[in-house]
């Protein structure tokens, strides 16, 4: 109820009285000497209008059945705000997709660069290109000489194979992205991660000694000496897959610490706190390079949260019986309506895509 | 209807948005987007209506969120900031324009903002509200830009004053004013009509008992109306 008092212009003592009465449970005497204009220019009577279900926005219903006498007022400020529906020019829903998708591109163009740039208007193109190679050539000589770190992301629904100074090759899923030392002589090698990376790491040595290569991801800590391994790390949780050598998984914040063998699966997440490991098939965790999506006894609900990730789509699922079923099957990620209609197939159920929400009934 | 209620939950989930985003989730970038993207179009095309002007500016707007997104510095609501970036750079385009065709280039003369209501035919067949929406029409053809795009900004997109205020680059206090000047057009107008109204039904009344005269005592009545004012 607090809002009710954000009234600022004519704040006078009015006075707030508490009535036991559970229905209503505050009145507020100065709303009664209302005229239409103190209404219009009342946040939390606007804010009720606008909003008439809102967190804070109940008590001017009740205040309204309890006020038969200002009620008229009231209405026809209603009415006035009400009123105020305005012409709206008819863009079509490609345009907002278009747009996503250029600044898609300009992102993940700009980020190839690690040095900052300001934002580039159209009619600039051409002059920007002519920069963007000065700056790269400044760039090779300034990363020759000083450490820099490299971002680079992917937009939806693209892959990128990223090879690192150390020649260490990794694959970013869609709607990931890395950064990681453009400096190639630091003794150390470390990678960060967001999203879903796959890393095949160059089993280096320096002086007889084996050099480290870590990479972050959420809370985790993932040291390796040579291996290939995938790791996912989205909302809060890392998993990471290995598929050949052997690699150190620890959380560095609770203390806790596990060495993977080859096929093991490891897990964490900040709420349950520990790591935990099994054995995997890792054709499951690596089929998405093939821009592939495998699944074995996989919930509906946790595949689609894996196809909004990389489509970026909310998927809703109006079968609440159908979330929690287990599916087995394979998706082509290249083509998305062969998608949609494979899903459609596997789950036996309609599945239609409309703007941004893929609809599941 | 693409409003947005603006409340406490909605700004708190913008706020996780951007502390996702600058963990790097570009997935809650899309969701920002996707969110406000609509609105955002409609605003620009307020100031301007030529789309592809307005594409360009929200291109850079975008981009520059999620380029600068460790800096940026949120005092107020995303919405809101979202809404300023927009502005400010619809202004930059306007003035641009604005200097190509002649040398005055200040905000006065550059700053337009075009507000219509929505065609009749998706309006309730209430009465009240059709007398209603056809003051507010012929207010609308009197305010002034700054007052449109405040009462475009508090009734229809639902920002608070302290946020328009930001967005606008005024003083809270002059917001208010601005509001306060805008209701009085209103209001007045509100006068005005119900005088033309009670003129209008007195002429119907006086016109049935006497026709043939019913052309001069219309312009009587209207010319009592304006007096009256």
């Amino acid at each position: 109820m607090h809002e009710l008092n954000n009234h600022k212009p004519q704040t006078t003592n009015h006075k707030l009285i508490v009535i036991k009465n559970k229905d209503i449970e505050i009145t507020m005497d100065k709303y009664k000497e209302y005229q239409i204009d103190d209404f219009l220019r009342d946040e939390s009577f606007i804010n009720w209008v606008l909003d008439p279900e809102g967190a804070n926005n109940q008590a001017w219903a009740k205040w309204m059945n309890a006020n038969p006498a200002n009620k008229e007022t009231a209405q026809k400020a209603i009415d006035t705000i009400r009123s105020f529906d305005f012409k709206k020019e008819p863009v079509a829903d490609d345009f907002y997709t278009n747009l996503k998708l250029r600044i898609d591109n300009t992102i993940a163009n700009e980020q190839l660069v690690t040095v900052a740039r300001k934002p580039v208007v159209r009619l600039w193109w051409k002059a920007a290109a002519v920069v963007a190679g000065l700056l790269i050539g400044a760039g090779v000589l300034y990363y020759v000489r000083k450490p820099s770190y490299t971002f680079i992301s992917t937009p939806y629904a693209a892959i990128k194979t990223v090879l690192l100074p150390d020649s260490s090759e990794v694959v970013l899923n869609a709607n990931s992205s890395i950064r990681f030392n453009a400096n190639r002589t630091g003794s150390k090698r470390e990678v960060w991660v967001t999203g879903e990376a796959f890393f095949k790491v160059r089993h280096l040595e320096q002086a007889g000694k084996a050099q480290p290569f870590a990479v972050y991801a959420g809370d985790a800590v993932i040291e390796v000496l040579g291996t290939e391994f995938n790791v996912k790390s989205v909302n809060n949780t890392t998993g990471v897959l290995l598929r050949q050598g052997k690699v150190r998984f620890s959380i560095p914040a609770s203390h806790s610490t596990t060495i993977m063998q080859p096929n093991d699966y490891c897990q964490y997440n900040a709420s349950q706190g520990e790591i935990i490991t099994r054995g995997a098939n890792p054709v499951l965790f690596t089929s998405w390079m093939e821009q592939k999506y495998r699944f074995e006894k996989t919930p509906v609900q946790e595949i689609c949260t894996t196809l909004k990730e990389y489509f970026g789509y909310d998927f809703i699922i109006r079968k609440p019986e159908l979330a929690t079923q287990p599916i087995s099957g394979t998706l082509e990620l290249q083509n998305e309506q062969v998608m949609l209609r494979i899903l459609s197939e596997l789950l036996n159920a309609k599945v239609t895509r409309e703007g941004n929400q893929v609809i599941i009934e | 209807m693409s409003r947005t209620p603006f409340d406490s939950h909605n700004t708190q989930e913008d706020k996780s948005l951007i502390i996702h985003m600058r963990s790097g989730d570009y997935a809650a970038f899309t969701l920002l987007y996707n969110k406000y993207i609509r609105q955002l179009t409609q605003y620009g095309l307020k100031f301007l209506p030529d789309l592809p002007a307005v594409e360009d500016v929200l291109h850079d707007v975008f981009v520059w969120l999620w380029t600068n997104r460790q800096k940026i510095d949120i005092h107020s609501s995303v919405k809101s900031y979202l809404f300023k970036s927009v502005r400010t750079s619809m202004l930059h385009v306007l003035e641009k324009q604005h200097r190509l065709q002649s040398l005055q280039a200040d905000e006065e003369h550059t700053y337009t903002f075009d507000l219509q209501l929505t065609p009749e035919a998706l309006v309730l067949h209430n009465e009240n509200r059709r007398l209603i929406r056809q003051q507010i029409e012929n207010v609308l053809l009197t305010l002034t830009p700054k007052q449109k795009e405040v009462i475009y900004l508090r009734y229809y997109e639902g920002l608070n004053f302290e946020d328009i205020a930001q967005s606008m680059n005024l003083s809270v206090k002059a917001c208010y004013k601005l509001m306060g000047r805008a209701i009085a057009t209103l209001r007045e107008n509100m006068v005005c009509s119900l005088l033309f109204v009670v003129c209008c039904l007195w002429f119907v009344v006086y016109s049935y008992r006497l026709p043939g005269t019913s052309c001069q005592a219309l312009y009587v009545d209207h010319s009592i109306c304006n007096r009256a004012l």
